[in-house]
């Protein structure tokens, strides 16, 4: 299963797909789209802590993708 | 009451979502920034489009400096996502944001000039031009 994690006030929500089966990648990519119509930035993380890669698109082989709100300066 | 409760659990660092996410960022830091930060409480991070090093220093504003050519942190940096996020939170999408789209949070922060320490020399010239 891969994991979609949105930062909300909680800390984070998760969100599990399998990316084999078509209706649960259908829903990830339908919540990718809205969350990034909220502003919010999609990274893949990379493997212990290393950069991560920034996500135009919806990429079902993403192992976790971590959804980080709009910035805005302080 | 409730506002009170949670402020005060809020500032003790005892909420839960301060639990889960400084969880979150210890997951998502290097075995080296893992280290910065439990033993001095910042981390440190290279820009994914510059290369510049920054430093994210524990706090929720005004928490990241940046470094200079001659190795001199010569700027404090303010951004943070929207919304209101815990502690780990803020630091994560911080590293995130400077390693994965560098520019886009450096157009929205805004960067301020860090006070440079008072130049030694101008106060040993004050001591020695006098008899």
């Amino acid at each position: 299963m891969h994991t979609q994690i949105v930062m909300d006030h909680n800390g984070d929500s998760r969100h599990e797909f399998d990316p084999d089966d078509v209706v649960s990648c259908a829903s990830a990519e339908g919540r990718f789209c809205d969350l990034n119509a909220e502003g919010f930035r999609a990274v893949a993380l990379g493997r212990n802590g290393e950069p991560g890669r920034l996500l135009r698109y919806f990429d079902p082989s993403v192992r976790e993708t971590l959804f980080v709100p709009q910035l805005e300066g302080g | 009451m409730e506002g009170l409760l949670r402020l005060l659990l809020r500032s003790l660092r005892l909420h839960p979502a301060h639990e889960r996410s400084m969880r979150l960022l210890r997951a998502n830091l290097t075995p080296c920034q893992l280290q910065q930060f439990e033993t001095c409480g910042y981390f440190d991070v290279v820009g994914g489009e510059t290369g510049r090093v920054y430093r994210i220093h524990r706090g929720e504003a005004r928490n990241i400096d940046e470094r200079d050519g001659t190795d001199a942190w010569t700027y404090t940096w303010c951004f943070l996502p929207t919304g209101r996020l815990a502690e780990g939170d803020i630091l994560l999408a911080q590293k995130v944001a400077l390693e994965s789209f560098e520019l886009e949070a450096r157009a929205v922060g805004i960067r301020t000039s860090k006070p440079q320490r008072p130049n030694s020399s101008f106060y040993d010239f004050g001591r020695t031009s006098r008899p």
